[in-house]
């Protein structure tokens, strides 16, 4: 009686989530409102010109102090946007202090950066670009190089009517980020209502991924990147782990309160099926590893093997298209 | 000037304030303008931050399934935010601490929201994740419990809901109690995890609730309020003095206007003195009878009448001000519009743009022939006025002035000139060659100096009395030489009148007339030869005719007698003799009597007088009819003959003898025909009576013509030889001329020329 009653109470306050705008998709009939994952959708209302500027200079190892980095060397397009490093490799082979996040979806994210620190697109780019590890560039050298070259300087005064700066650099880059939502992955398309998009073991892995609560962080379109959060809520993970970095202070690094210590901008999960290493420390590889630590550390327990699978299956079905496969 | 220096000076001052006040009024507009769209631009932030309230309410309320309507929120209100705080400028304070302190409290407590927001996010999701899970390791726990534990267990559950359903100190404190009354549980292999996840539950739990209530403690109203009020006050304050402003503004823009109005009045009527004045200089300058020109300091036009231009035609196209002098001057010489002076035109035109601007005046000659004075004045300003006048008249009347008194002076005629009173004002040179005087001896002397005694007084009083009554006085005068000599003079004294009619001097022009005098005198004395001579030839004439012819008619008579008395006793011989005697009487007669009519021609007592020739004609041929019936003689008038001035007689004696000389000197070969025609010669007719006769051979032309000249003998042609010569008389009598032309054997024209009437 007393389990009925449990239960009873715990379904009602599954489905006590009542939704407040109901979005009815076309073929099934699931209220996709009432779902923690939306679907992408194709980006629109951007300036053609700004995005094919960012394309270039995205790819143009000028913004760096020596010409041999680009965003993409860092941000590698064609490798599900990283380069799949627990650090990454800047100017003079500088080591980078944290792992390279996906550059496929970040406009979706609230905030730029592990920390956060960078409120925008534009005001993230700008990072990288004067990051003595990273880039080493300076500006005004950036926008001699700019200048000099007629091309960037006739699309700089086509597009911006002045000569480059850094707000328009930026900007540029920005827009361009802004086209690199990976539509049409398997599981959008099951949220639009093609059951048939995903496997038994996927859906059966989307269901474990709500039930365990994964989902109460990871959601949103963008399947994370909505929120903080501390790492290692039920767990110290940084005491297991050891060798402690400043990387690993996280927001406290931008706040300085102690209720931010440890707290990170929660990751998209879109990409992770494109390879590791995973979390910002890039210290596990495989994926299956990741979604026992995180099961650990966020949500005290130990997840079974078999679950482990689904949900590995799962998250692999939310790859969308990439750069190389769109036209 | 005063009062218009003063009007500037008004007008300045208005300008600068008016300046000064519109500045003032932009800014501070610009600053209100601002106020009001910061208010309104918090009011937008107020509703962003009112829809995160909501949105928070749905955060804390564990019901959101994803953040990403949070986020969207969470981005308009930071968008919100910025806008407001780039509005809040500088301008905006101006100096409003408490304005300042108060936004910055508000933006403050809005920071803090959006962190407990972030804080709040996380902690919900916590909880979501928990209350998603406690159900089912519940029921996971629960077969593997005991009763007790599961009482327990249920127990620990039902407070945990009604923790979680209403969080209060009470609930709370059940919950602690009844987990700390856990036991055995705590170490159970399932539960026991269970009992730490509630356990954590409840501490999320605690410390979401205290954020909630630190988000519920920022009195973010409050704040705006106060930073609103505090906008509103200096929004009202700023437009209170912009009304302030813009009034003081449209004082000084009216007093501007007026002043404006004041100055333009001032303006205009000195602008129209000024006009007035230019246009009464340019009316004088166009005025002038001369041709003037003003030229500036470099020798440029400034400003010129029309009389120039007509002046100065080839070179009127250039007068425009602002032409240089020396382009003028070489356009003119150019043109060959001065004649020769002593120096050839070129060089002349160069020296005078050189000497431009020196004070001179010169004549100069034109080669229309016309002259001008040309005249440079400078000014006091460095350039010159060029002033010319036509002076062609004045050169014309001073060329005749000087003609005059050369003529005067160098006349063959005594000129003395004197007063109204008779003294002598002038003598000419001539004056001085006839009578011995000098110059200088005569003037100031009265003309009776030359006195000769031998006109009577009253001749004297005579020309004066028609001298001074206005008259001319024409005479012949005695007088003498300053050697004694006398000698006449033929005089014509007249009087002088000026342009009033009043005599001012009188003028006498004298001739010498001693030598005609004397040739005067033995003209008469050979005239009255002539005519005692004259007397004696009619006498003669006269007695020849009557006297002559007398004993000829009785000689004739007698022997007409005789042969008529005794024919019968006579044999022929005799009768020949008889007859040859007859015809020498009748011969001799017919002689004397042309000898009379010749003598007649030429008689002043015949006067001259328009003669019809036609009817002269007519009267000749009626003397010749019998003659013209004889001979078949055929006279043919080629068109009508015109008048002449002669005397009408010896017109019919004319045209009578050269018709008669046609008709006796025709050619047996042919009936006589004689053709008579008249020729326009200008003043004179010229008559020709043309025959087809025997003709005259050009070595007797003149011949003919001689007193009793004849070129046959008797037996072949009558005549005297004398028909001719009174022809000739005739036609010379009426001052005309008499010719012949001939072609032997075939018939002679004879010409003559007679005055037209």
């Amino acid at each position: 009686m007393f389990k009925f009653t449990a239960v009873a109470v715990c379904a009602g306050f599954l489905f006590s989530c009542l939704p407040t705008d109901a979005v009815l998709a076309a073929e099934s009939g699931r209220l996709l409102s009432g779902e923690p994952i939306q679907p992408l959708s194709v980006p629109t209302g951007l300036d053609r010109r700004k995005v094919a500027l960012g394309k270039t200079l995205f790819f143009d190892p000028i913004l760096s102090a020596d010409s041999s980095l680009s965003c993409a060397s860092c941000h590698d397009l064609t490798a599900g946007g990283s380069d799949h490093r627990s650090r990454s490799v800047g100017i003079k082979g500088a080591l980078g202090g944290i792992r390279a996040p996906s550059v496929y979806n970040s406009a979706l994210n609230f905030v730029q950066f592990w920390d956060g620190r960078a409120p925008s697109l534009e005001a993230q780019a700008a990072g990288p670009i004067t990051n003595p590890v990273e880039m080493g560039s300076a500006w005004p050298d950036v926008i001699a190089k700019l200048s000099a070259s007629p091309t960037y300087s006739a699309d700089f005064r086509a597009i911006y009517a002045a000569q480059p700066s850094a707000q328009s650099v930026t900007d540029a880059i920005a827009t361009f980020e802004r086209t690199l939502i990976t539509v049409n992955s398997r599981f959008d398309g099951y949220l639009r209502g093609d059951d048939a998009a995903l496997s038994a073991d996927e859906r059966k892995g989307y269901e474990l991924f709500k039930s365990y609560g994964c989902a109460s962080c990871h959601q949103g379109a963008n399947v994370g990147g909505n929120m903080f959060e501390k790492f290692g809520f039920l767990g110290d993970y940084f005491a297991d782990r050891g060798h402690l970095t400043s990387a690993d202070l996280g927001r406290f690094n931008v706040t300085g309160r102690e209720v931010d210590r440890n707290v990170f901008k929660v990751p998209s999960l879109r990409m992770v099926g494109s390879g590791g290493p995973y979390f910002h420390d890039g210290s596990v590889q495989d994926l299956q590893a990741a979604v026992e630590i995180m099961g650990r550390y966020q949500l005290g327990r130990e997840l079974p093997k078999g679950d482990v699978q689904n949900l590995v299956q799962f998250l692999n079905s939310l790859m969308g298209d990439t750069y190389q496969e769109r036209p | 000037m005063k009062s218009q220096r003063l009007a500037l000076a008004a007008l300045l001052a208005a300008t600068l304030c008016v300046g000064a006040l519109a500045l003032f009024l932009g800014l501070h507009s610009d600053a209100a303008s601002q106020e009001s769209r910061l208010e309104g631009a918090l009011s937008e932030l107020a509703t962003a931050e009112a829809r995160l309230d909501s949105d928070l309410l749905r955060v804390i309320s564990l019901q959101l399934p994803h953040y990403d309507g949070v986020v969207a929120s969470e981005w308009e209100l930071r968008r919100q935010r910025d806008a407001v705080q780039a509005m809040l400028t500088k301008e905006i304070f101006r100096g409003n601490e408490m304005l300042s302190v108060s936004a910055g409290h508000y933006f403050e407590n809005l920071d803090h929201k959006l962190d407990l927001l972030e804080q709040l996010k996380g902690e919900a999701a916590f909880l979501r994740n928990q209350i998603s899970y406690i159900p089912f390791a519940v029921a996971e726990a629960l077969p593997t419990l005991t009763a007790d534990e599961r009482l327990r267990l249920a127990l620990i559950s039902q407070r945990m809901l009604v923790y979680h359903a209403h969080p209060g100190a009470e609930e709370a404190q059940q919950l602690t109690k009844s987990l700390d009354q856990a036991g055995s549980l705590a170490v159970h292999p399932a539960a026991g995890p269970l009992l730490k996840h509630i356990q954590v539950y409840f501490q999320q739990r605690k410390l979401m609730d205290v954020a909630v209530e630190d988000y519920g403690l920022l009195d973010q109203p409050g704040w705006r309020q106060l930073l609103r009020s505090h906008l509103m006050a200096q929004l009202s304050r700023d437009q209170e003095r912009l009304r302030l402003t813009s009034g003081l503004l449209w004082l000084f823009v009216t007093g501007l206007l007026g002043a404006l109005a004041w100055a333009v009045s001032l303006l205009n009527r000195a602008r129209r003195d000024a006009v007035q004045s230019t246009e009464r200089l340019s009316k004088a300058i166009e005025g002038m009878a001369g041709a003037f020109a003003l030229y500036d300091k470099n020798h440029r036009l400034v400003l010129s009448n029309q009389r120039c231009g007509e002046f100065y035609a080839p070179a009127a196209a250039l007068l425009k001000p602002g032409m240089a002098y020396a382009e003028f001057v070489r356009s003119l010489i150019k043109a060959n519009f001065v004649a020769e002076m002593d120096e050839e035109p070129n060089a002349v035109g160069e020296s005078f743009i050189a000497e431009a601007g020196v004070q001179r005046s010169w004549h100069l000659p034109l080669t229309s022939g016309r002259w001008y004075q040309c005249s440079h004045t400078p000014t006091s300003d460095g350039g010159f006025i060029c002033y010319s006048i036509d002076q062609t008249e004045h050169k014309l009347d001073e060329d005749k002035m000087s003609r005059l008194f050369t003529a005067v002076e160098q006349s063959p005629a005594s000129i003395v000139i004197t007063d109204t009173q008779g003294v002598i004002q002038y003598v000419n040179p001539w004056f001085c060659q006839i009578t011995g005087f000098a110059k200088d001896e005569v003037l100031g002397q009265n003309p009776r100096i030359l006195k000769s005694g031998t006109v009577s007084d009253e001749a004297y009083a005579n020309l004066w009395r028609t001298i001074s009554g206005g008259q001319v006085w024409n005479g012949e005068l005695c007088n003498k030489k300053k050697s004694g000599e006398l000698y006449w003079e033929s005089a014509s004294i007249s009087p002088v009148r000026d342009e009033t009619g009043r005599i001012t001097s009188y003028v006498g022009v004298k001739r010498d007339i001693t030598a005609d005098k004397e040739t005067a005198s033995r003209l008469e004395s050979t005239i009255s030869e002539l005519a005692r001579s004259n007397a004696e030839l009619e006498q003669f004439a006269y007695v020849a005719s009557h006297d002559l012819r007398e004993p000829l008619r009785m000689v004739s008579s007698y022997v007409s007698l005789l042969a008529r008395r005794y024919s019968d006793k006579l044999d022929g011989d005799a009768l020949e003799f008889i007859a040859f005697a007859k015809d020498g009487a009748r011969r001799m007669d017919r002689l004397i009597l042309d000898l009379l009519e010749y003598s007649r021609i030429g008689r002043i007592s015949q006067p001259v007088e328009p003669v019809d020739l036609s009817e002269s004609l007519k009267e000749a041929l009626r003397n010749l009819e019998a003659a013209i019936a004889d001979t078949k003689t055929r006279v043919e008038q080629n068109g009508p003959l015109p008048s002449v001035l002669a005397v009408p007689s010896e017109m019919g004696r004319l045209l009578q003898n050269l018709v008669g000389n046609a008709i006796k000197y025709r050619s047996i070969e042919r009936d006589p025909e004689i053709h008579i025609s008249a020729e326009d010669a200008g003043a004179n007719w010229v008559i020709c009576v043309a025959d087809n006769g025997i003709g005259i051979a050009p070595e007797y032309y003149e011949r003919v013509f001689g007193i009793f000249q004849r070129l046959h003998a008797h037996g072949e042609f009558e005549g005297t030889g004398i028909g001719l010569a009174v022809c000739r008389k005739i036609v010379q009598h009426s001052g005309g001329r008499i010719w012949v032309e001939s072609v032997p054997g075939e018939g002679s024209r004879f010409y003559f020329s007679l005055p037209k009437a």
